[in-house]
């Protein structure tokens, strides 16, 4: 165990002396930390002017990121496994002889290291927790433990469900009969709570507030935990942290006795993290694959375009073999989403409906296509001007949010009776400040780079890009909330839109070599 | 023709290439030769026009970032990357329309049969190995009929059929005009048909010369890198 607990020892070490030589990263994090202080501990003494948490909210939303956050990478970890390692182990751990068991330790260990990190972001939401009343002071660090013991608990878990059903393909089958069963108890519930409420926000909220969860092992558990935050810490707190870890032990310990040989199921995955991993650090989107053979369609690759073009029509190509023409499986996603908000929204304003496809925008700002094109030196190689390759590289991305936006506004916009007019300004508002969040992202990348430092650089793209937009908002809020009739609305519009080409179009002047130097 | 002229890249505070030239001219097959660190892959990438550099570099009389020049350069780079949803074939026929070449047809097929992957062309870029990905990417460098060719290690994860094609084609790049410049620790693998040889260390170049000015050595190639890049003390 000496040499594992070395390599953790120097890689920590190691981390702080980087940051000593790079001062300029170090000052980036302090900064960092100093914004994060003062989101925890702004509004502190101030009681006055804080308002109240509706708890049954407060545990709907609990709930619902104890879901998000478990049920998926679960799931996830029954097709493709898990791993607590990276290639540097499987090279030179897994072949030293250290028993599997130590090496096991050794990987939760580290798990335990990312997991804190992980949780460590919550502390963004300090400033708003901080402004309800019934909040307790140390609300956030209450959230901060029981999301970190989920973490740590679902890590040993998805190891748990790997290894067992790296056994048999039977028990494959079953388990994902299970994790089937419990998806369908859980909808079924849904739509019998849905057909007593008669809305599906109230259904959600009922469904989460069921007085069953608290019996649910872990899950229900952690949510008890998170909940001390508001109704304060009691015996049973320390009760529930007791039977987590109880819990944890016990999976564990099964693991640990399994007489594993999960090195080879660790290997495929391990592969698959690296590449996601150096995906990410050179700013493109994560394309986590399984072993399966991909499906695609086959179309036929007529027009190909000529110099820069060639890119636009290859990346059509690409949308063909996944989708219809540009129309894929986001944009099915979208049109639910429009049909949902459409039906069931409480306030029936396209603007919320924007609010709402803006902020998804901002979470998928690093997925578009010019992205993936960056991992490549074709593009760079490419014999055109570096204003066209940028051009026809964001082509596509451009005319999709135009088709994402028309679905969206389309189908939201009948279903709320809003204006042809309307619903023209609010494709045309979308697809502007998606091309505004492109070409942001193009400069972000022209500034940064690739960077070595995941975190450190997707913070700080999220945070230049956030600047570029926000000006945007800002106007399009204050203008729109100071619009009394028709022509209020389409001048906020109007403004909004100008913003929006305007900034987009300069930001593409100063982004344009992006396809022109690749600092690797 | 390929012309470099102080040639100084540095990363950070890094000095990776320190005031390099040298000049690969038509029908010259040049190798780059160094140690781990030397600098081959960074003046190989800056050649390709994929870094920023300070010096100045010449592709058949244009500027290497100019888009004439790019039009008579090819790279083959030490780690192959593919588009995944694209076909081996649409790979090619991608280039052949970002460079403009309308005739590739023939050639394609005469390059895949070369490559062996005539059976594999349906195949997509996410389902290639790294040594048909390597495959693919010499196969996007020869059909755009370069001028001027660079490869950073492309031996790297052949197998020994492919590295005999790929020899064969090199040599054949020679006789029809183009200058070829092959970065590579694989000595044994270019001693036989070297035109030239620039020796790296520490970014400089500590050793340049043609087959003849170097005959009178009469020593191997490898005797040659270990008396330049040894340190003797």
């Amino acid at each position: 165990m000496k040499p594992l607990l070395y390599i953790l020892r120097k890689s920590i070490k190691n981390w702080l002396l980087k940051l000593k030589r790079e001062p300029a990263k170090l000052i980036a994090y302090i900064v960092f930390l100093i914004l994060l202080s003062v989101g925890f501990f702004m509004n502190k003494g101030s009681s006055s002017g804080k308002s109240i948490l509706d708890p049954f909210l407060y545990t709907t939303i609990v709930g619902v990121v104890i879901l998000v956050f478990t049920a998926p990478d679960l799931y996830s970890s029954i097709n493709n496994g898990a791993s607590f390692f990276r290639g540097a182990d499987i090279n030179f751990v897994f072949t030293s002889p250290t028993s599997p068991q130590k090496v096991l330790i050794y990987g939760f260990l580290k798990q335990i290291y990312s997991s804190f990190l992980a949780v460590f972001f919550i502390l963004f939401q300090g400033y708003t927790l901080s402004r309800y009343s019934n909040i307790k002071p140390y609300g956030i660090a209450v959230i901060m433990f029981g999301l970190f013991i989920m973490l740590i608990f679902t890590s040993i878990l998805k190891i748990l469900l790997y290894s067992i059903i790296s056994k048999s393909e039977k028990n494959k089958v079953i388990l994902k009969n299970i994790f089937r069963i419990l998806g369908v108890t859980i909808i079924t519930f849904y739509f019998i709570e849905l057909y007593i409420t008669r809305s599906p926000v109230n259904a959600i909220m009922a469904l989460m507030n069921s007085s069953a969860i608290p019996y649910i092992p872990v899950y229900g558990w952690v949510r008890e935990i998170i909940m001390a935050s508001m109704n304060g810490i009691t015996i049973i707190y320390f009760v529930y942290i007791a039977l987590i870890m109880a819990s944890g032990a016990i999976c564990g310990y099964i693991i640990y006795s399994m007489e594993l040989d999960y090195y080879e199921d660790v290997l495929a995955f391990t592969e698959l993290k690296e590449t996601a991993i150096s995906s990410t650090r050179s700013g493109e989107r994560v394309f986590v694959q399984t072993g399966k053979k991909p499906r695609v369609r086959k179309v036929s690759y007529t027009r190909k375009g000529k110099f820069a073009s060639a890119i636009f029509w290859r990346q059509i190509l690409e949308y063909k073999k996944t989708g219809f023409a540009l129309i894929n499986v986001m944009s099915v996603v979208y049109a639910v989403i429009a049909i949902t908000a459409g039906l069931f929204s409480p306030v029936k304003n396209l603007i919320f409906v924007l609010g709402g496809m803006i902020y998804l925008q901002l979470i998928f700002a690093f997925a578009s296509k010019w992205q993936k094109d960056l991992s490549n030196p074709y593009i760079y190689m490419l014999p055109d001007h570096a204003f066209k390759k940028v051009i026809y590289s964001t082509a596509v991305d451009n005319f999709k949010n135009i088709i994402d936006g028309s679905i969206v506004f389309v189908i939201t916009g009948i279903l709320f009776k809003s204006s042809i007019l309307l619903i023209l300004l609010n494709i045309i508002a979308f697809a502007s400040i998606g091309s505004l969040f492109i070409y942001g992202g193009i400069l972000t990348r022209r500034l940064l780079g690739g960077g070595n430092n995941i975190i450190f650089t997707a913070l700080m793209r999220v945070m230049i890009l956030l600047l570029i937009v926000a000006p945007a908002l800002v106007l399009l809020g204050v203008l729109y909330s100071s619009s009394s009739d028709f022509t209020g609305v389409f001048i906020s519009y109007t403004s909004f839109i100008t913003y929006n080409l305007v900034f987009s179009g300069l930001i593409l002047f100063l982004g344009k070599g992006v396809f022109e130097n690749i600092e690797l | 023709m390929l012309f470099v002229q102080n040639l100084i890249k540095k990363y950070g505070k890094e000095l990776a290439v320190n005031n390099i030239s040298f000049q690969v001219n038509e029908g010259e097959i040049a190798i780059l030769l160094g140690p781990n660190g030397a600098g081959k892959s960074t003046t190989i990438k800056s050649i390709a026009g994929l870094l920023k550099y300070e010096g100045y570099i010449e592709i058949c009389g244009h500027k290497n970032k100019s888009i004439d020049a790019k039009k008579l350069l090819a790279y083959v780079p030490e780690v192959s990357a593919m588009f995944d949803l694209l076909t081996v074939y649409e790979h090619i026929e991608y280039i052949a329309a970002a460079y403009g070449i309308e005739d590739y047809k023939n050639k394609a097929e005469e390059l895949l049969e070369r490559f062996d992957l005539s059976d594999k062309r349906e195949k997509l870029g996410k389902e290639l190995s790294k040594g048909m990905m390597q495959k693919v990417s010499i196969c996007c460098a020869l059909i755009i009929e370069p001028k001027v060719i660079l490869f950073d290690e492309p031996l790297m994860g052949l197998d020994p059929k492919a590295i005999k094609e790929l020899k064969k084609a090199i040599i054949e790049l020679r006789e029809k005009g183009a200058a070829i410049l092959i970065s590579t620790h694989i000595i044994d693998s270019v001693d036989d048909f070297w035109d030239k040889v620039l020796i790296m260390k520490n970014g400089n170049i500590v050793l340049s010369g043609t087959k003849q000015e170097l005959m009178s050595r009469n020593e191997t190639l490898e005797e040659l890198f270990f008396d330049v890049t040894e340190d003797k003390s």
